[in-house]
């Protein structure tokens, strides 16, 4: 599975402002990209243009060389899953239910939702209505229904937009390790994350937005550097062993 | 399907047949009609009203689903009043020379229901995202349009409006032509159809337009089918009866408690629902002008006015419900 940016730009509106724009990078089998960068960085528009949910105004995204977004969403079901960052399901389904929606173009196979489940610790809330629980848990359900949904793939793309934005340490670390897992079999894993302690030690790769455009890109020991940093965020990044530590004037 | 899901259904299903039997077998001299004319025109009334009650709740589920709004429904959005908007003008402009007049009213009806609909659609859209409380209130803004409109058209018929002010109140005609209820009929058990083969891309798309997408659910298809559909079958509904409000509102929450939100038990149970419904409120405007205490009665009661009567208070108790979600 390759997943190419060339060039992309996009904009809301024709003729307005691009918040994506001209971003060329490349998405790696077997590895999990880390995307960081502040607050309106353009960090989840690029999720969803790389998902084929949008279509780039200039530029291309190409899996396996078709435009993302020109595939039959059934068959860009089958190799890339997304997750959303407020997962939220406007009906009352019960977790399984939720979870199995993951399946909606693939085989029925109730063996992969239960794995998908098992996996995200919520065998237990299974019968639950997914609405009641708490937003760490319609989270994980959330990332349950992505595994589901690529549950025979080692070729798959998952693209998550703060997978851990609502979790508690023990659930983090949880995520954290089913999306090493996922790489490790072979998956390609985008996770759009605000923490850079998690980004830092999760990520093989590190791409770090500002304003639409990508600053850098590279392995994330050598893309994380204090004064890039700084670039991104405005302000000033400590040198740490294992983390990067925020200073705040 | 579970067990009980399944009971339930057959249950529903039982009682609408046993609605029917009554209808078919009582009036309300609670006597064995000697007349096969009688027996007919009874058949034909309760089929009419199971009709339109089909037809008005599988549109209710469908809008309900797609637009991602529990509050939506063909009275509210303003499909009913489209649909009797294109009646009356096709009425109004074909006093004249009608030459397919079988035709012509069902078309407008079609026509202006769908015409609502988008407009409905189109303006309630802002960035590609549909606010709840902003599309109802698009809605509404148009069905009062639509009725102002639909009044003008009364105005300038004259004295020829009145079948067309009785209309517009919501009512089963016993004298409705057979062929025009087996179409309906059709058109509701079609309708119903294709809800069910769309039932599990409808329950995708509770996900929401990013994720539905992302599984794999044609949205936009599936939007515009539904669309065509849910319109068309308010039409239908307009044309045997006129506008009836609030069926489709009600008989799709009362079967997602039932049933739950699954919609290939949804949308059957909502269609049993609401065409019992209908034929209930249908029997008793019947009975009524025959209760002792009534004192002159002066014909039939408008069952749109029964049916609005009860789902008003309904509909007030859902959006008082729904705010308190929405408030944080």
């Amino acid at each position: 599975m390759t997943l190419r940016l060339e060039g992309a730009t996009f904009a809301y509106a024709r003729g307005g402002r691009p918040v994506i724009e001209g971003i060329t990078a490349e998405v790696a089998a077997g590895r999990i990209t880390a995307v960081i960068g502040p607050n309106a960085a353009g960090k989840s528009t690029l999720v969803r243009l790389m998902a084929g949910l949008l279509a780039p105004g200039a530029g291309r995204i190409l899996l396996d060389g078709v435009e993302a977004h020109r595939l039959d969403p059934r068959l860009r079901a089958a190799r890339i899953a997304y997750v959303p960052q407020r997962p939220r399901i406007d009906a009352p389904f019960t977790t399984a239910e939720a979870v199995a929606l993951g399946r909606f173009a693939q085989p029925r196979r109730p063996a992969a939702v239960h794995a998908a489940l098992a996996e995200c610790g919520l065998l237990e809330e299974r019968g639950r209505i997914l609405n009641t629980l708490s937003a760490g848990q319609q989270q994980r359900a959330a990332l349950a229904r992505a595994l589901a949904q690529v549950h025979e793939r080692d070729d798959a793309l998952l693209l998550l937009d703060e997978p851990t934005s609502a979790l508690d340490p023990l659930h983090v670390q949880q995520t954290a390790a089913i999306l090493r897992r996922s790489a490790q079999r072979g998956r390609a894993v985008v996770v759009v994350l605000h923490d850079l302690v998690l980004s830092r030690r999760l990520s093989d790769v590190t791409w770090i937005m500002h304003a639409g455009r990508l600053l850098a890109a590279g392995p994330t020991a050598d893309v994380c550097t204090p004064e890039r940093l700084e670039a991104a965020y405005g302000v000033r990044f400590a040198p740490a062993p294992q983390t990067l530590v925020a200073q705040v004037d | 399907m579970t067990g009980k899901r399944t009971t339930r259904l057959l249950l529903l299903g039982l009682g609408l047949a046993a609605l029917v039997l009554a209808r078919l077998l009582a009036g309300y001299e609670m006597g064995w009609p000697a007349e096969p004319l009688v027996r007919e025109l009874r058949l034909a009334s309760a089929l009419g009203a199971v009709a339109v009650g089909l037809c008005l709740s599988v549109s209710g589920v469908m809008l309900q689903s797609l637009l991602r709004n529990p509050l939506a429904s063909p009275y509210i959005l303003g499909l009913a009043s489209g649909a009797a908007l294109g009646v009356g003008s096709a009425q109004l402009l074909g006093r004249a020379a009608d030459p397919i007049p079988w035709l012509t009213q069902p078309a407008a009806a079609v026509a202006g229901s769908l015409l609502v609909l988008i407009l409905v659609y189109r303006l309630s859209r802002r960035r590609g995202v549909i606010e709840p409380m902003t599309m109802l209130l698009v809605g509404v803004m148009l069905s009062v349009i639509a009725s102002a409109l639909l009044m003008l058209l009364t105005f300038l018929m004259g004295p020829n409006a009145d079948q067309l002010l009785r209309w517009m109140m919501g009512r089963l005609a016993p004298e409705t032509p057979p062929g025009l209820l087996a179409a309906a009929l059709l058109i509701g058990a079609a309708g119903l159809g294709l809800g069910l083969k769309w039932a599990p891309a409808l329950d995708a798309a509770a996900l929401g337009d990013d994720e539905a997408v992302s599984v794999g659910v044609r949205l936009d298809a599936l939007r515009t089918g539904m669309f065509i559909v849910a319109g068309t079958l308010t039409a239908v509904s307009v044309v045997l009866a006129g506008p009836i409000g609030f069926v489709g509102l009600i008989a799709p929450h009362v079967a997602r408690v039932l049933l739950g939100p699954g919609h290939a038990t949804l949308l059957i149970g909502a269609a049993l629902i609401g065409g019992g419904l209908l034929l209930a409120a249908d029997s008793l405007v019947q009975i009524i002008p025959h209760l002792p205490w009534i004192p002159q009665p002066r014909g039939l009661l408008p069952v749109g006015i029964l049916t609005s009567a009860i789902g008003g208070p309904m509909f007030i108790y859902l959006l008082r419900r729904r705010e308190s979600e929405w408030t944080p």
